[in-house]
């Protein structure tokens, strides 16, 4: 069942909930019509009872054939009507069997006199029957008439019924699965043409759209869902493209400057010295090609999530002091300054949870980026404060800044605001995308307040760690 | 450039690549190790069986068997011998790390050459480390335990990472030591993705000043796209 279609299983169901439910009603019906009839065959013998009685002669002689006008309208009019009438001393004084029928039920039960009864007969040797007894005065005489008559016409009519009931309950529950079917092939035709259109979708067509043919049902959000989960993964899809493209780009540019190099060395006459220089240059290639790998893999580790984090809590006073002292050297040899006292207060000593080695190369790369960027004598700031959003420690130089359309896209991989620039200075253009990934695993945020002119401020703030009070 | 530890160590390198092969067993060859070429884990297992071997080199990325299942395998007969396994940086990597494969040390590939001299060695005279204390080349001597060294019996004042630069390069005198040598070993340094050479060229240019400045043999020397040396004249180049 489970590989039938919703479809199916939708028309499945109701054909057997309409099923339970005709039959039911044929039940239901059935002993109503039945009780019905059982009272109005009572009925008609305590009325054709009265008949009798009406036209019943109590002075002829009790005989055969006594009574002939009464033994002629039971003949002609009623049918299976057997009939017997008791004296006051208890004897039969009339009696008609129905001809031809008499066997059928040769003397009507012994019942209490003087009583107005009912009684159904049945048993193996006698046809079902009912029998009722009424009891009447002619002068001062007591009489008993009694009537009994075969249920063979009620019967009949039940059967009648079943019959139309068997019947008709099929063609029933048939037209209403066909009702159902088509009703249920209406609503989920709009699944089908959604599943069509699906399939229609590839990778190189993403960006095509389901239709929502109304936008308010249950398959409107399904479709409206599916859509936007489709732009997300188009998105994605784009970005992945745009990285793959920059990757191979970023790639061929050392194994170009490799090749060539290497052509222009195998020319004649080079002698050792340029022999070096030339293999020399192509290990520096080499280099910086293995390093770019290695900053890709970081990035699809940390995408893939095989990255796998350790966390405990890091001081970010330490590890800010720490990624100072490492690349101080880098600053001095620029003649820059670079404090770890930001307006002449001593980094805050705030816990984060965080995996520390992950976390230190976020504060490297921004660091290196900031020294890199930041002409000679200019000045480089680390600080770590509370602030009502949590942690920050916040890395601030004086370079040239960066205008608004540049700073929303620093962090995106390969991202050069000056292009051609930074190769210059050896870097890959992921250190900063990889820097948003490790304070973005590390829980954290980190983004950059800058101008033109006014040099950047990059701010890694990070969850406050449970029971951690705010430092005033 | 003759290691007197180096000779007659045989190095079993187990590499599919031919070239990276074939330029393995040069280079080793140039640094007096006796060397046998395997292609696959097939023939890797029958040489170790055929020969004695004093060390493996072992390629992770095999054609039919697995480096680490070689590894395993090799472990369970019994063979104890050193193993430095070369690895691309991936899953593998954590793995190597990982699950105790019974590997002895582990190289990332691509790997500077000095690096990897420098494993073989140490691995090589496993148990006994270098702890002389007393270090010196030409007219440099540096004495490790009163953390002082003179350059033509003057003082230089160096910097305590200046200090462990040095004493590196002078316990590696006449070889080849490269920037992820010098991170791995004086920085602490692990990942790679970290801009740490612009840091190394920095101090390696400070310490070379404090050094060589006014002197007339230079003693450190940068060799360009590999990494550094200290070396005296009668070893110079050409």
């Amino acid at each position: 069942m489970r590989t039938k279609s919703i479809g199916f299983r939708i028309l499945l169901w109701y054909g057997v909930s309409i099923s339970l439910i005709l039959l039911v009603y044929s039940a239901l019906t059935f002993a109503f019509f039945y009780h019905r009839l059982d009272r109005d065959l009572t009925a008609d013998l305590f009325r054709d009872a009265e008949l009798v009685m009406a036209s019943f002669n109590p002075y002829e002689e009790a005989g055969p054939d006594s009574n002939p006008d009464l033994r002629d309208k039971l003949e002609t009019e009623w049918e299976e009507t057997w009939v017997e009438i008791l004296g006051p001393d208890g004897r039969v004084v009339f009696r008609y069997f129905p001809r031809g029928k008499a066997s059928l039920l040769d003397g009507l039960p012994a019942m209490d006199p003087a009583e107005r009864l009912e009684m159904n007969l049945k048993g193996p040797a006698q046809p079902h029957a009912k029998v009722v007894q009424v009891p009447f005065q002619v002068e001062e005489d007591r009489y008993d008439v009694r009537l009994a008559r075969t249920l063979w016409r009620p019967r009949r009519e039940l059967t009648t019924f079943l019959l139309v009931q068997a019947l008709a309950l099929p063609v029933g529950v048939f037209i209403s699965c066909l009702g159902g079917y088509f009703l249920t092939r209406r609503v989920l035709s709009p699944i089908g043409r959604l599943v069509a259109k699906a399939q229609k979708i590839t990778a190189e067509r993403l960006a095509e759209r389901l239709p929502v043919e109304n936008p308010h049902d249950e398959l409107g959000h399904l479709a409206t869902m599916f859509n936007q989960t489709l732009a997300r993964v188009e998105a994605s899809f784009n970005e992945l493209k745009r990285f793959t493209a920059d990757a191979s780009h970023e790639l061929r540019t050392p194994l170009t400057a490799m090749r060539s190099v290497g052509e222009i060395g195998l020319r004649e006459g080079q002698g050792e010295e340029g022999l070096r220089e030339t293999i020399a240059s192509m290990l520096e290639e080499a280099d910086r090609m293995a390093r770019l790998v290695d900053s890709l893999l970081t990035l699809s580790r940390a995408d893939s999530g095989k990255a796998s984090l350790v966390f405990a809590p890091v001081d970010l006073a330490d590890l800010a002091a720490e990624v100072a002292e490492y690349l101080e050297v880098l600053a001095e040899d620029k003649g820059q300054t670079l404090s770890t006292r930001a307006l002449g207060r001593p980094l805050a000593h705030l816990l984060v949870r965080a995996d520390r080695l992950v976390l230190r190369q976020a504060v490297v790369n921004i660091l290196d980026n900031a020294i890199k960027y930041t002409p000679e004598g200019g000045r480089i700031a680390l600080s770590v404060t509370d602030s009502p959003e949590g942690p920050v420690l916040a890395i601030a130089d004086t370079g040239p800044g960066l205008a608004p359309e540049h700073a929303a896209l620093i962090f995106e991989r390969f991202y050069r605001a000056d292009k051609g620039r930074c190769r210059d200075f050896g870097g890959t253009g992921l250190g900063l995308a990889i820097a948003k990934w490790a304070v973005e695993a590390n829980g954290g945020r980190i983004r950059v307040v800058t101008e033109p002119g006014l040099g950047c401020r990059f701010l890694l703030v990070f969850p406050r760690l449970n029971g951690q009070p705010l430092e005033t | 450039m003759s290691h007197p530890e180096a000779s007659h160590v045989r190095i079993l390198i187990v590499e599919d690549e031919v070239k990276v092969a074939r330029a393995l067993k040069e280079g080793l060859q140039a640094e007096q190790y006796e060397c046998a070429l395997a292609h696959t884990g097939e023939e890797a297992f029958f040489l170790l069986n055929a020969e004695p071997f004093d060390l493996v080199l072992l390629d992770l990325m095999l054609p039919g068997r697995d480096g680490l299942e070689i590894l395993s395998a090799m472990r369970r007969q019994g063979l104890d011998l050193p193993v430095l396994v070369l690895t691309a940086r991936d899953t593998v990597e954590d793995r190597v790390r990982g699950l105790d494969s019974g590997a002895d040390d582990y190289l990332t590939k691509p790997f500077a050459f000095p690096e990897l001299v420098a494993r073989l060695r140490a691995l090589s005279r496993r148990g006994r480390s270098d702890q002389t204390l007393k270090l010196a080349a030409a007219d440099l001597e540096m004495d490790v335990a009163a953390r002082t060294a003179r350059r033509d019996g003057a003082d230089l004042d160096l910097t305590q990472r200046e200090f462990a630069l040095l004493e590196y390069l002078l316990r590696n005198q006449g070889r080849i030591v490269s920037r992820e040598m010098l991170a791995r070993d004086v920085w602490q340094e692990t990942g790679r993705a970290t801009p740490l050479d612009n840091v190394i060229d920095v101090h390696i240019a400070r310490l070379r000043k404090k050094v060589d400045q006014g002197q007339g043999q230079k003693l450190i020397h940068t060799v360009r796209g590999v990494g550094f040396i200290i070396k005296t004249n009668t070893e110079a180049e050409a």
